[in-house]
């Protein structure tokens, strides 16, 4: 067995008495792909930023990489190597597509103020260096042509492929998708699929919410199913949707099983 | 006239320093902060109070700027996690409890008199009748300095981190950025940019009473920004230079206006009103602001 990178153990959380997740235990082995499903208002975006550090759990422990998170600070987390997305993606509109990436990038010398006047040329140098990783990565999302454009210009879709390719630029061990694949179209999708893949090739790690079961199926390595804030079951894909509890749980909601 | 000049210069000058602050804070940070002026009122209280008992004037003015710059992170620290209505409401809060403290502990700043006749830098070697030409390019230099200083600042690393707080500061934190942080630098800079205008109007006035920091000089840099254009270092210095030429040119028209002086000057802030509400429906970015960054509102 691989090693653990994110441990979640009885974690709960409740808003004014009514408990949103109730002793929610995961664990996702480093280099799997590990889905987080369940109906609408089941708990998964409030366990999903209690990871994140957006929010703090009432019991319960979080470990990442073997070290304890709870109530470290969500920037934190993130240069730790955690990095999420969000449901609706949130590009910074009034910065170009490449400002959106250069800024993502971690550990950079000319974000310290005394840098910018003490290390010009380090500064400078490492700009260059940013400059071409994102462009390259920019290239690799299809979204070269666009780098200069402000991001409040780009089509849904591709706000998406920016956020991925944005939170690739922070070198992530670990990524934390917020339905990655809801309202993108069947080709982008399959385009997302496939990056999603050669980054897990490539080392990282994924937790991922997402509603549509066949995305689920193809991509996950294993999956937890919540259902009235608590983890119902969990298994690999195929198991797990054979289950007919979970079909129930699901039922009135969304199925998209086809 | 060339006296006329040289004041409109000057003025506009000491103005463009303030907004330089203010464009930091809000332009490029997004904070709302209404309470500008009270690191102003630091700024040339110090100056003139250390420069009166003697201290170099040049370390009078440094000192004020710092003591701006500690204030701004001492005010930051508990206010800037809140919501930004709240920090509009806490900031200018403070600087009129700054501009109480000055008006009340008389023992220090000699209360709503005021303190004149302080020493300004060079002041016996440049003849007093030359002196405003004097302060006039000394000002220059330093929002010339500013402005390179300004541009440096959010051209880099450092900046970009800032315009991505103004955007949506929830990203910012899920790439690793601290936020809190960064906003207190940037209130620390701003502030301190404003005690520098501090510093330099107490020069230029060789008289400061409390009465002299009303939060009104805080909106007038909003209005600088707004009209100029909020994230444009030019648009400060245009705003500054149309705010003041506007300011100074009402006092041509009064001769002609069948007006009391007070009727002119509420008219000049009806005027200054109505200018900004047909600004903000023709332009709402500004002169030189950037159109697409407005209609990218998300």
């Amino acid at each position: 067995m691989r090693a653990e990178i994110l441990k979640v153990e009885g974690v709960s959380k409740s808003f004014g008495g009514m408990a949103a997740v109730s002793d929610c235990t995961l664990a996702v082995e480093e280099g799997e792909i590990a889905g987080l499903i369940g109906p609408n208002g089941a708990g998964k975006s409030t366990l999903f930023e209690m990871i994140t550090g957006d929010l703090i759990p009432d019991s319960g422990e979080i470990q990442f990489h073997g070290k304890s998170i709870l109530g470290v600070p969500s920037f934190r987390i993130a240069r730790m190597g955690l990095v999420r997305t969000f449901q609706i993606p949130r590009a910074l509109n009034k910065m170009t597509v490449l400002e959106n990436m250069m800024l993502a990038s971690q550990n950079q010398r000319g974000e310290k103020i005394w840098n910018l006047f003490l290390r010009r040329g380090t500064v400078r140098r490492e700009e260059e260096r940013t400059r071409e990783r994102a462009l390259e990565l920019l290239e690799l999302f299809s979204l070269g042509t666009m780098a200069d454009e402000y991001a409040g210009a780009l089509s849904g879709g591709q706000k998406k492929l920016l956020a991925m390719a944005r939170t690739l630029m922070a070198s992530p061990k670990m990524l934390l998708l917020d339905e990655p694949f809801a309202g993108v179209n069947p080709t982008l999708s399959k385009r997302l699929l496939g990056h999603i893949r050669e980054l897990r090739d490539g080392g990282v790690t994924f937790l991922v919410i997402e509603h549509g079961i066949p995305y689920v199926r193809e991509l996950c390595d294993s999956v937890y199913v919540m259902n009235r804030g608590e983890i119902m079951t969990s298994g690999p894909p195929g198991e797990v949707m054979a289950d007919g509890r979970v079909l129930e749980a699901y039922l009135g909601g969304e199925i998209d099983a086809h | 006239m060339i006296d006329y000049l040289v004041t409109i210069i000057l003025m506009a000058g000491i103005y463009a320093i303030f907004s330089f602050g203010l464009q930091l804070e809000w332009g490029f940070t997004g904070l709302l902060n209404f309470g500008h002026v009270g690191f102003m009122a630091i700024g040339a209280y110090t100056t003139v109070l250390l420069g009166t008992s003697g201290v170099p004037l040049f370390l009078a003015v440094l000192t004020g700027v710092l003591l701006a710059g500690i204030m701004g992170a001492l005010l930051g620290v508990p206010t800037l996690r809140l919501r930004e209505d709240y920090l509009a409401i806490t900031t200018i809060g403070f600087s009129e409890i700054v501009r109480f403290i000055l008006h009340n502990e008389a023992w220090l700043t000699n209360g709503s008199i005021g303190i004149g006749g302080f020493p300004r830098p060079f002041g016996d070697l440049v003849d007093a009748r030359d002196y405003e030409l004097f302060l006039m390019v000394v000002v220059l230099i330093v929002v010339f300095g500013l402005f390179l200083f300004q541009e440096h600042l959010i051209r880099s690393p450092w900046g970009r981190a800032l315009k991505s707080i103004r955007d949506d500061e929830g990203v910012s934190a899920s790439l690793g950025k601290n936020v809190f942080s960064y906003k207190v630098q940037s209130l620390v800079l701003g502030s301190m940019m404003a005690a520098l205008a501090g510093s330099i109007l107490a020069f230029y006035m060789q008289f400061i009473n409390p009465t002299t920091f009303m939060p009104i000089e805080t909106f007038y840099a909003w209005i600088i920004i707004m009209a100029g254009g909020s994230g444009s270092n030019r648009g400060v210095l245009l705003g500054a230079i149309l705010f003041q030429l506007f300011f100074s040119g009402t006092r041509f028209i009064q001769g002609y206006l069948p007006l009391e002086p007070t009727q002119v000057g509420a008219l000049r802030v009806v005027v200054i009103g109505l200018a900004l509400i047909i600004l903000m429906i023709y332009r709402p970015q500004g002169i030189l602001g950037n159109k697409e960054e407005l209609s990218l509102e998300s």
